[in-house]
């Protein structure tokens, strides 16, 4: 596991386990998560979900734009910026 | 030409792309020293792009580089929501929009990488890498123009995945939408 993967794995576990505690739907799991990154200092993130069979499930954190102070939504629009990269070496 | 390769490592993010829908989220650059630190004058900012007040991110000012005309080498510019892209997510993975030949070339990045070890990555024709909640195949990256973007598949629970960072600058929002966001939906190991 490469460090900024276990970094990131450590932040993550110890997140979801204080989300766990407290919270049980899906939903509020993915959103607990994605806090984790705007708490970090990213403007704003949303994420989907969907398992076989099962309903989608979406979430969103943080704002969609940070000037205004508008919150990010689920049904917002985003570029599909998709330049891919390996992760940084550790 | 509004996107302009100065040299092999600059891009210039000079011109406004001339409209975006309503329902677009802002894009934000940290302007963070690591943009020089990391990639030496890779980027040149257009002063058309302002810092945004008041707004500081982990000490680096942002910028609103929403209408940055670069972006539209990722992708083509293509716009789309989570839904939207769970619905092409269906279709690519599950569906038939690629024959069994093409998605077994689409799908080959994550050949025998379950028993790789955790962190081990590949770039094929998807992206694949060994995470501790398994072996997950994904597109993923970012771009200037404040965002970042992954469609991921998880073979173990046959679970599709999309999410997006509006920022670009920090360097590790791939990493937090594999490694804590889709962490949380398909479950911890």
């Amino acid at each position: 596991m490469s460090a900024r993967t276990s970094k990131w794995f450590l932040v993550a576990l110890s997140g979801l386990a204080l989300i766990a505690s407290c919270q049980t739907t899906k939903s509020d799991r993915l959103e607990a998560a994605l806090q984790i990154g705007v708490e970090k200092g990213y403007p704003g993130a949303s994420a989907a979900i969907e398992q076989a069979g099962g309903r989608p499930i979406f979430a969103a954190a943080g704002y969609g734009d940070l000037e205004h102070g508008i919150a990010s939504r689920t049904h917002d629009c985003f570029t599909s910026e998709a330049s891919p990269k390996r992760s940084a070496p550790s | 030409m509004i996107l302009q390769l100065a040299d092999e490592r600059k891009l210039s993010l000079d011109a406004k792309l001339p409209e975006i829908p309503d329902e677009a989220v802002v894009g934000w650059l940290r302007h963070a020293d690591g943009i020089s630190i990391r990639y030496r004058n890779f980027i040149d900012l257009s002063p058309i792009f302002k810092e945004v007040e008041g707004k500081v991110i982990e000490g680096s000012p942002v910028l609103d580089t929403t209408l940055a005309a670069e972006r539209i080498d990722a992708a083509a510019g293509v716009m789309s929501t989570l839904r939207d892209l769970l619905k092409f997510g269906r279709a690519l993975f599950r569906g038939d929009l690629l024959s069994e030949q093409s998605r077994r070339f689409l799908m080959a990045a994550a050949e025998g990488m379950a028993d790789l070890d955790e962190g081990e990555s590949r770039v094929w024709a998807m992206q694949a890498a060994r995470k501790p909640y398994g072996v997950i195949v994904y597109k993923g990256g970012d771009r200037p123009g404040g965002a970042t973007a992954v469609l991921a598949f998880h073979p173990k629970s046959d679970a599709i995945f999309a999410a997006f960072v509006n920022s670009f600058g920090h360097f590790d929002e791939s990493d937090f939408l594999l490694d804590v966001v889709c962490l949380s939906a398909v479950g911890a190991p």
